[in-house]
């Protein structure tokens, strides 16, 4: 036990030593693989491409390398386009941000002004979206998903105190509406008057914190400290994967969060690095646990 | 700040990117009813993402629902998430190529046998629903959101 503490020490104090491109660059590399599972040929191909460049530095910090993972993955997303998620996207762009960055002679400068201004464009266009939603300012978005959403059943069961029975009696109705092929059907599912509450905050929650973000990344950096930048981002990425952890999104957040941190900000660094490498860790017990209490997921 | 456009180019492209797909999207979900969940507009989480599809035969004065078969996942998805005319179009023509039209309603044989002898042109209509939550009650409402009818041997 001692010599694993002292060995993950070591390796912690390696990562801490990369170049700092280098490490976004190898972080990059693990996040693509991260959000190319909706395309067997694009997994195919960047799970051979991500972890040659990986060890190889003449190919991760080569920019037509990086021209060639991006084409790669819009071509996907481009066939696909109807099905697939925002953080696929979202991939592609940071790829791109990347490949144009090593065009330039300060890559880090131009990684750092993408990350910052591809977060702030991200939660900008996610709040229009809610408040143009007639859906989700009523409430009826967190309500619909804490009562049929398997994902947030851990917190309409624990905090919403609605019991497990309940729950999957609701999405057997849904189930009932939706798989029949007959004429669909109004049903009446079952909640509680804290559920509607905790929708409420959740609504709002989010809404304002997301908005907040996309004011403090897209305002001119000297205005905003990257600390209240940093803690925004944390405090919306823990709030939300913690529930919903979508590790794609989660961790391309957290590297664009990562490129816009100054060196100096080691701590925050810090921070970055241990939420990006405790995130597919977590998901695995996320799953494990949600398969074990609700025998779903 | 840059001293050439290249500079700028290589410091912005990306972020333009993004705006350009997003404004794309802003109009597919006007004019085409793409989903605001899809087409890289980071509308997810906004709205209730509940579309489903319906399928029916109709003959004079009978209509029965058809199952859509699973493996069509392309078409079922293209005709959930972009309900166009076209999309629509192609999902029944896929549907009705598997025969599984037929297949389906195979617990009802008159109606089988009368539906592959039957000189009468029949249609098969897609419909797609969403659903709408009232907060205040917990009641589920399924809404229609487009239909549209086919002729098979006209339309496909």
């Amino acid at each position: 036990m001692n010599s694993l503490c002292k060995e993950f020490r070591r390796s912690w104090n390696k990562l801490l030593e990369l170049d700092p491109t280098d490490l976004l660059i190898k972080a990059t590399l693990l996040v693509i693989i991260f959000n190319s599972n909706h395309d067997k040929r694009l997994l195919t191909a960047v799970v051979i491409l991500c972890p040659l460049a990986f060890f190889a530095k003449a190919l991760h910090r080569s920019a037509p390398f990086w021209f060639l993972l991006t084409a790669i993955q819009a071509i996907a997303v481009y066939h696909r386009w109807f099905s697939v998620d925002n953080h696929k996207y979202l991939s592609v762009y940071w790829s791109f941000a990347v490949a144009l960055a090593l065009c330039t002679r300060k890559p880090d400068k131009a990684l750092a002004l993408n990350g910052r201004v591809l977060l702030g464009l991200v939660f900008a266009f996610a709040t229009m979206w809610k408040v143009m939603s007639p859906d989700y300012l009523n409430g009826s978005f967190f309500q619909y998903h804490l009562l049929l959403d398997f994902r947030f059943w851990p917190m309409a069961s624990w905090l919403g105190g609605l019991p497990q029975e309940v729950l999957v009696d609701n999405a057997r109705l849904y189930g009932q509406m939706t798989m029949s092929s007959g004429v669909p059907f109004s049903v009446q599912l079952k909640s509680s008057l804290l559920i509607s509450w905790i929708a409420q905050i959740l609504t709002w929650w989010t809404v304002v914190l997301e908005a907040a973000i996309s004011i403090v990344f897209l305002a001119p950096s000297r205005r905003v400290s990257t600390f209240t930048r940093n803690v925004l981002l944390w405090l919306f990425t823990l709030t939300t994967y913690v529930w919903v952890p979508i590790i794609g999104f989660a961790s391309s957040l957290l590297v664009m969060g990562l490129a816009q941190t100054e060196l100096s900000r080691q701590r925050d660094r810090k921070v970055y690095l241990i939420l990006l490498l405790a995130s597919p860790v977590y998901l695995l017990l996320w799953r494990k646990s949600l398969q074990y209490v609700f025998n779903v997921g | 700040m840059f001293s050439n456009t290249k500079d700028a180019l290589c410091f912005y492209g990306a972020p333009l990117a993004l705006i350009l797909v997003a404004l794309v999207q802003i109009y597919k979900v006007e004019t085409l009813g793409l989903t605001p969940w899809k087409g890289g507009g980071f509308g997810m989480f906004a709205f209730i993402d509940s579309r489903f599809l319906r399928l029916w035969i109709v003959v004079p004065q009978k209509e029965l629902p058809l199952e859509v078969p699973s493996h069509i996942d392309w078409q079922i998805e293209k005709a959930k998430n972009v309900p166009t005319i076209g999309n629509m179009r192609r999902l029944a023509a896929a549907v009705w190529e598997t025969r599984h039209a037929i297949r389906s309603n195979a617990n009802n044989m008159e109606f089988a046998g009368f539906l592959l002898k039957s000189q009468l042109a029949f249609t098969i209509r897609v419909e797609l629903w969403e659903m709408e939550l009232e907060s205040d009650t917990g009641r589920l409402r399924p809404k229609r959101i487009a239909v549209h009818s086919f002729v098979p041997g006209v339309h496909f």
